[in-house]
């Protein structure tokens, strides 16, 4: 292809301009807009040679890593170590301080840290640059006061509208030379510059995104809350830890030079184009060009299988052994959690999105077996022979060119492909999303003479899915912890609201501990979906509804239909959507034939006289409104 | 028979205006706040595009506005040939699983529907203005055709959803959404369409031609309800494979614009320091110590 050279330069660079900035942006915002890693990633393919967006990939893809391993290690940790649900929430609440300090420490020995390397390197900051520091050095300490007192929100702001024609006016004048004569000996005054940046930029974070989550739009800023109590509920976000890092980030570049990665970084940042510029093809494969090449492909296929191929711009096998790879060890993962605690696991894959595609006992059977394990460690050992070997072949055929190096015919080439292919439907069979249902509509229409208030039982719910259950609703307090085996423990009459929603009156019962019943099983069952769908932040105020459904042997759930619709034929839909996602379910234990399940859903109190039929009155006053029974 | 009828009735003029009068009235009386978030919820990309187009600007407009009356045009088709298509039967519903109706909704009613209202008019509208009859070679501005036919699309599209949505706390993260996911789906699935349109003028015989454009509509449709069907079941995995491909599309598409449509027109680094020197281009000085890891 001959290229010519555009007539206007400038127009050119107008183009580069809106790009760089749009791009930057875009690339800034990624983890806010929901786009992830994956930006990052794509702007590395499409930009191999613009700094200017290759920084901003970098530092946004490194940062959104790390925010996420030190977000997750800890809910990990937590949910591996502790029995309690809430476990990280509450450390982190204790902790706050201690995480707050370590935070601000760890940004403050950083920013020192880039001032000596950037200082040994290039040298004092030219003055340039300084005037830049004149205005906003005297704006930051009045923001940062401002900040620091909490006088109001949107002080600093009219501060800053305000003061920056003034200060900028003065700076001319008089400022400049003093502050010429204190940045010329040392950086320390940049240090405590960015210093306040960084508290600045982090606190405007904080209020913004608490705001935006609290209120569920940014134009409704009026609401005064605590920042205490507003660190506290947002310390745990790993955006929350990718937003002070790019205000460090922003602060050392204000310290250093532009555009430039980090000290930390700078290294690997320069060694991934100068990897990058090795030209496709090579001249031959004696070059030292070639010698490097194999070197870091080699380097690449061993961290993740198929990176190398990638790097060899062979896209068709690279991306599908990548695939395959990150699928055997997702499903590696899944079966260690459930191998370590299947009700943890369930809400491991809740955690995604995803539930098993086949019913609970089937699929915790199977996750018990070290057979499963070894095979999908094979898989992944195989995954790595096939991919060092497919490697091996490929940069012995480098001299291709890069326009050759697509889908070709062939068994090599196309085995990767065919293995995801294969995978992906392994994939789909064995998990779903939470939302969608594969069952069988086998049975026909129940009516709704099957509801039988004289067998009515009283339950309240475990949020924990039980190991083991007996009955459909028969039990007490079903698998409550007590002092011994024989003695029973006092339950108050008092609603008991920490483990969640309490529906239903919980009487005074005196009991062992027993199995929980199945009714127990299906509360903690549809926690997940619930909390998923957000279920009851989206029902209208009152709603109620009362639901049949039946629970076949094998555990699937059909024939869900309305029994008593209420006004609210959105919220009605979502709860015939929210019965159908648990299926399929634990089958229902010692009954022959499949169980009738009539269901009351409501957010209101427990008052039978507020309810509006006659079949609510009486539903309502059952536990969790639910009633089972067998079908004849 | 009687859905021929319906069809014929369809495209009578007269049925045509009442359609657009009564839409027309109803969108304009409607919230105007829902009407400008969905206006911006289409603006960046259409201005990108817009921006970096290579044509005369007052072509340009009257191009972009045929193409989003055209794209506004194709969402009145799918609704008005919706019940004729999947007409309401009065007896008892069949009842499908839900992996089979998200399959459903985003491969047929989404991805058929939506992409061949689109697909045909932007063959039909491109044919019209953007076809050389001497050369018998398609023109670059199918690029901007493909583009702003999806963005009139997208627009209504998303005025409907915003509109729709009930929590008023909800509506700028809809807004949001839709801005990120929705149209720059659409305005990527139909770029490609498009792209493959300039592409075809390297084919060599009409029967290649077809075959391709053929390919390049199928392609849309599989685009569509991929990235609809990882989207429709809000799970998170599913969302990161939806973001995944449709990051993929993205760098694709951006590479054969390049390649195509903006190279000779402005200077762009990413595709002449390749030819010329790899290594000139930069705004980074590579540091001394590091020389020593450049190749030869």
């Amino acid at each position: 292809m001959k290229i010519i050279p555009a007539p206007l330069e400038s127009k050119a660079s107008s183009y580069w301009l809106f790009v760089n900035v749009g791009m930057s942006i875009l690339l800034w915002a990624s983890p806010i807009l929901g786009l992830g890693i994956f930006l990052p990633i794509g702007a590395f393919f499409l930009f191999r040679l613009n700094h200017r967006i290759r920084l901003v990939a970098f530092h946004s893809l490194v940062f959104q890593i790390f925010s996420y391993l030190s977000s997750y290690s800890i809910d990990l940790g937590c949910l591996i170590w502790s029995e309690d649900y809430s476990c990280s929430s509450v450390l982190k609440e204790q902790y706050l301080p201690w995480m707050l300090f370590f935070w601000v420490g760890l940004g403050f020995f950083y920013l020192v840290f880039e001032a000596k390397t950037t200082l040994k390197k290039y040298g004092q900051i030219p003055r340039s640059v300084q005037s830049f520091h004149v205005i906003w050095f005297p704006l930051l300490v009045l923001i940062f006061l401002a900040s620091w007192f909490n006088i109001s929100r949107f002080t600093p702001f009219v501060i800053a509208i305000i003061f920056l024609p003034i200060l900028e006016i003065l700076g001319y004048f008089f400022w400049k030379k003093i502050f010429y004569k204190l940045f010329s000996k040392f950086s320390i005054f940049y240090l405590i510059e960015s210093f306040f940046l960084v508290w600045f930029a982090f606190t405007r974070a904080v209020y913004y995104f608490s705001f935006l989550a609290l209120t569920g739009a940014f134009f409704n800023l009026s609401l005064g809350l605590d920042i205490e109590t507003i660190i506290s509920s947002y310390v745990q976000g790993d955006l929350l830890i990718y937003f002070w890092l790019t205000s460090l980030y922003s602060a050392s570049s204000i310290l250093g030079r532009n555009q430039r990665a980090m000290a930390i970084f700078r290294r690997l940042y320069l060694s991934l184009y100068v990897h990058r510029s090795i030209p496709n093809p090579v001249s031959s494969l004696e070059s030292l060009s070639f010698k490097k090449k194999f070197l870091y492909a080699n380097v690449r296929n061993a961290i993740f299988p198929g990176w190398g191929h990638i790097y060899l711009n062979r896209y068709w096998i690279g991306f599908p052994i990548l695939f395959v790879f990150l699928l055997s060890v997702f499903f590696l993962v899944i079966s260690l959690v459930y191998y370590y605690d299947y009700s943890r696991g369930t809400s491991f894959l809740g955690f995604f999105g995803l539930k098993p595609g086949i019913p609970d006992k089937e699929f915790i059977r199977h996750t018990s077996s070290p057979v499963v394990y070894l095979a999908i460690l094979g898989i992944i050992a195989f995954i790595y022979i096939l991919s060092f070997t497919l490697l091996k072949d490929a940069l012995k055929r480098d001299l291709e060119p890069e326009s050759e190096r697509g889908l070709s015919v062939g068994f090599n080439n196309n085995l990767a492909l065919s293995l995801l292919f294969h995978f992906i439907l392994f994939s789909v069979i064995l998990l779903i999303p939470i939302t969608v249902n594969r069952g069988s509509n086998k049975k026909q229409d129940i009516s709704k003479t099957h509801f039988q208030p004289e067998k009515l039982e009283f339950y309240f719910i475990d949020p924990e899915i039980p190991d083991e259950v007996k009955d459909l609703n028969g039990g007490v307090i079903s698998g409550t912890e007590t002092p011994s085996q024989n003695e029973g423990m006092k339950i108050p009459d008092e609603p008991v609201s920490d483990e969640g929603k309490v529906k239903g009156y919980v009487k005074r019962i005196k009991g062992k501990k027993l199995p929980k019943t199945y009714s127990n099983y299906i509360s903690a069952r549809m926690r997940g979906p619930e909390l998923f769908m957000d279920y009851w932040k989206r029902a209208p105020k009152p709603y109620s509804c009362v639901v049949a459904y039946t629970i076949t042997t094998e555990g699937e759930i059909t024939d869900v239909y309305i029994v008593e619709a209420s006004a609210y034929p959105d919220q009605d839909s979502l709860t015939i959507e929210l019965i159908e996602s648990m299926s399929p379910v634990m089958p229902p234990p010692g009954v022959k034939g499949d169980v009738r399940v009539t269901e009351l859903f409501w957010n209101g109190s427990i008052d039978p006289d507020s309810m509006p039929t006659p079949l609510q009155k009486e539903m309502v006053l059952m536990f969790d409104g639910r009633y089972m029974e067998e079908e004849p | 028979m009687e859905f021929f009828i319906k069809i014929i009735n369809f495209f009578t003029i007269q049925n045509f205006v009442l359609f657009f009068q009564e839409n027309w009235k109803a969108i304009i009386e409607a919230d105007k706040v829902h009407l400008t978030l969905a206006f911006f919820s289409v603006l960046p990309w259409g201005f990108t595009v817009w921006y970096f187009q290579p044509c005369s600007k007052v072509r340009k407009f009257f191009l972009t506005l045929g193409a989003i009356f055209l794209g506004i045009l194709s969402t009145k088709l799918i609704l008005a040939l919706h019940p004729i298509l999947w007409p309401d039967i009065n007896f008892k519903p069949r009842k499908t699983t839900i992996l089979a109706q998200t399959v459903y909704i985003s491969f047929i009613q989404a991805g058929m529907m939506e992409e061949t209202f689109k697909v045909l008019l932007i063959l039909a509208f491109s044919y019209i203005v953007a076809f050389e009859r001497k050369t018998k070679t398609w023109m670059k501005d199918v690029v901007l055709i493909g583009a702003f036919v999806a963005l009139g699309f997208s627009f209504i599209e998303n005025y409907v959803y915003i509109h729709k949505e009930n929590n008023a706390k909800m509506v700028f993260t809809m807004f949001l959404g839709r801005t990120i996911y929705s149209s720059n789906i659409h305005l990527l699935i139909n770029l490609c369409f498009a792209l493959f349109l300039y592409k075809s003028n390297f084919k060599h015989t009409t029967k290649e031609k077809i075959f391709y454009l053929l390919y390049a509509y199928f392609l849309a449709i599989l685009q569509h309800g991929i990235v609809d069907f990882f989207l429709l079941p809000s799970s998170r995995f599913g969302n990161w494979l939806a973001t995944a491909f449709f990051v993929g599309i993205w760098v694709w598409v951006a590479r054969d614009l390049r390649k195509y449509i903006y190279a000779y027109e402005i200077s762009i680094p990413e595709v002449q320091d390749k030819e010329i020197n790899y290594l000139e281009e930069s705004n980074l000085q590579i540091e001394d110590t590091y020389k020593k890891y450049l190749p030869n």
